[in-house]
């Protein structure tokens, strides 16, 4: 058996099981820990002002991230982010025909799905046309029209890859010249993977390095084993923040400025 | 004193969901860095790094990866003396002016933090000097502890029943509102509260104040980490209102006190105080939105407001000391770094600027009793001072930016930081109560 098949067949169940625990036992910490006390005297505001705080809590930091940590903007949260990890994750054409397969009501999103490429390619989920020019490639008509020159698995790989050694070689810089105790070995391994992951399914995708099935089989293998790894790992790592440390947060942010009448 | 393992059980066994989320969620991405007033003392004293060391102990303590792999997951406890004097240059470079927990995507307050990093450090005997000697002060019977305080409080009350022309109704049953000064007010701005008297008298309010502080700055706990001692002041402080039937305590300072008492005392004591709290800031622009008052507009120089972090961002007061100064002058800017919830911090409050050299000195004088320092001060002391200088800098920076004459503020501690720091850049404005700069502005309807 090969690493492909032990990811496909043999992972799967104890990685979500693993999660399962992970996540019970990261949530019944919060829960046992929860304090009821009293409330001091809420400043008087209008519900408009409150859902208008409610959606500036979640985008004030990234506001001021572009004000005053422009680097971190771009790389930190733009690249590796909204317009890398994200993006590919939940809507590359290839993900949601895996979302869809366990969870069927996800192909909903189906008509939002990105290409992998913005020329026809027969990875992609959406039939190519041939434009009127005497181009030798067709393009790939999805709902983002133009915008799929950018909205590619290509482009939006290789802009998170960037992202992700940004940050690796960053924190690698701080760790070794300021020796800052901020810089955790979590860290590093958390990038690491995300960047293992990364261009491991970037070179599956383009059936790299080379065109052999058993290449392919290999590549497909680890990327996805390691995505199962973070998924193991996510309940017990910072990867925890992006499905429930960023949520509770940012609500208990809006929360305590609705409190003071901000 | 007890051992540091022991001090760690006490302030990690009150543990909260809010605070377990502060000290798990962090993801290290430093949006706070550029925000933080002491982010100019060196990467160190960066506020994801100072709440760090706060995560270390968590971790070690109470997760199982610490426990197993200890240093390698960042998991260890302050060991040594080195360790300790790391611990406290860190908890002593945080206003907690909760700037970081606006900046920071994931909502973490890393301020609470380094908060329980001073209750850790108290607990061991590492609280500075200054501030425990004026802790003890407030946990004191009297405040007035000696003959030199007392004729300071002595003379700022002599000179504001001059000021009013008649016997202050201190103590009086049955006010409206009850003014409460504080003793830092008495060190750092005695004309507050003479002015507050003034205005308070000029208006025809019903009002009341102790004959004597119930209080140096407190809670002198939640800046020293002591939280037995929060209680047992927020315990005099409500029986004192419950006493005299106060309905509403009105404070000129705009720090500690009112973002404690207007907002955490309810957390700490787990009750909710029968009184408003509000500031001399909301209670004029009250008494101006129904035309109780009027406010004389005059030209003059450039006048600005500054938010003092607890006012503002810790308790959003915001828009009303704005509506006050705008009325009083042709010639208003805001400041240019921020406003309100983005205000910029002076640099100096939580106590640092009183364990500094000059800050320690004002006390000792005003006092007249020496404060010895501790050894381990000695060392933390005068880089201290260095980083608390670089960090007002900032402040006064931003004042010089947009050259205004007047800075109106509503904190004692702001005041003393920002004319500090004029002095020390040789900047021309000076920093002014809110009541002082209204005092002669002000028109009763």
């Amino acid at each position: 058996m090969g690493l492909y098949e032990f990811a496909i067949y043999d992972m799967f169940t104890p990685t979500i099981a693993i999660f399962a625990f992970g996540m019970v036992y990261r949530l019944s910490r919060y829960l046992f820990l929860y304090k009821r006390t009293a409330q001091p005297v809420w400043r008087r505001t209008s519900f408009v002002h409150r859902i208008y705080i409610l959606i500036d809590a979640f985008l004030h930091a990234i506001v001021a991230a572009i004000k005053r940590s422009k680097v971190t903007f771009v790389t930190g949260i733009f690249l590796l982010h909204l317009f890398g990890v994200i993006p590919i994750l939940f809507l590359l054409s290839h993900h949601i025909a895996w979302w869809s397969y366990y969870f069927p009501p996800y192909s909903i999103l189906r008509p939002f799905a990105i290409p992998t490429s913005s020329t026809s390619s027969t990875l992609t989920v959406t039939a190519p046309f041939t434009p009127v020019t005497d181009m030798s490639n067709g393009f790939v008509n999805t709902i983002w029209g133009p915008l799929t020159i950018i909205l590619n698995g290509d482009v939006l790989a290789i802009l998170a890859i960037f992202g992700t050694t940004f940050k690796l070689l960053e924190r690698i810089v701080k760790k070794v010249k300021e020796r800052l105790d901020r810089i955790r070995v979590g860290d590093f391994v958390a990038l690491v993977l995300l960047l293992v992951i990364l261009i491991s399914g970037y070179l599956a995708t383009h059936h790299l390095p080379s065109n052999e099935i058993e290449t392919y089989k290999l590549m497909l293998g680890i990327h996805i084993l390691m995505a199962e790894l973070l998924v193991i790992l996510l309940p017990f790592t910072k990867f925890f923040h992006f499905v429930f440390g960023f949520w509770y947060g940012k609500l208990h942010e809006a929360y305590d400025l609705w409190r003071r009448g901000l | 004193m007890i051992a540091v393992e022991k001090a760690i059980d006490v302030v990690l066994s009150d543990l909260d969901s809010v605070t377990l989320h502060f000290l798990e969620s962090c993801v290290s991405c430093g949006l706070c860095v550029p925000f933080c007033p002491y982010t100019v003392a060196g990467p160190t004293y960066e506020p994801v790094n100072k709440a760090e060391a706060m995560r270390h102990i968590y971790r070690r303590k109470m997760t199982i990866a610490g426990r197993i792999l200890g240093p390698l997951v960042g998991a260890k406890y302050p060991r040594s003396e080195e360790d300790l004097d790391r611990m406290t240059n860190m908890a002593y470079r945080c206003v907690n002016c909760r700037y970081c927990y606006q900046t920071c995507p994931f909502g973490i307050y890393s301020g609470k933090l380094v908060i329980m990093l001073r209750r850790i450090l108290d607990k061991v005997g590492r609280a500075p000097s200054v501030l425990k000697y004026l802790q003890t002060i407030e946990l004191s019977d009297s405040v007035l502890i000696n003959e030199s305080v007392r004729e300071r409080w002595a003379s700022i009350l002599d000179e504001a029943r001059k000021s009013i022309g008649k016997d202050l109704p201190l103590d009086k049953k049955g006010a409206d509102v009850v003014y409460l000064p504080w003793l830092v007010e008495a060190l750092l701005t005695p004309e507050v509260i003479v002015s507050t008297i003034k205005i308070l008298d000029m208006v025809g309010e019903n009002w009341t104040m102790p004959s004597e502080p119930l209080g140096f700055e407190p809670p002198m706990g939640v800046i020293v980490g002591d939280r037995d001692s929060e209680r047992k002041v927020f315990r005099r402080i409500n029986s004192y209102l419950a006493k005299v039937g106060g309905k509403r305590a009105l404070m000129s300072h705009g720090g500690t006190p009112y973002m404690e008492m207007r907002f955490e005392m309810p957390f700490v004591m787990n009750e909710r105080p029968p009184y408003d709290v509000i500031h001399v800031t909301e209670y004029l622009a009250e008494l101006y939105e129904k035309g109780k008052i009027r406010i004389r507009k005059e030209e003059s120089g450039k006048v600005t407001w500054h938010d003092p972090c607890k006012l503002a961002r810790g308790s959003g007061v915001v828009e009303q000391p704005r509506i006050l100064v705008k009325a009083s002058t042709t010639n208003y800017e805001d400041l240019p770094h921020g406003t309100g919830m983005y205000s910029h911090c002076c640099g100096g409050g939580s106590g640092i600027a009183l364990i500094t050299c000059d800050g320690r000195k004002l006390v000792e004088e005003f006092t007249r009793e020496k404060i010895k320092p501790a050894e381990w001060e000695e060392k933390i002391c005068p880089p201290l001072e260095e980083d608390y200088k670089k960090a007002i800098k900032q402040k006064i920076d931003e004042i010089s930016e947009i050259n205004a004459n007047i800075v109106v503020t509503g904190c004692s501690t702001c005041i003393y930081n920002i004319n500090k720091g004029a002095t020390l850049y040789d900047r021309d404005f000076q920093a002014i109560h809110i009541v002082q700069y209204l005092l002669d502005k002000i028109e009763v309807t």
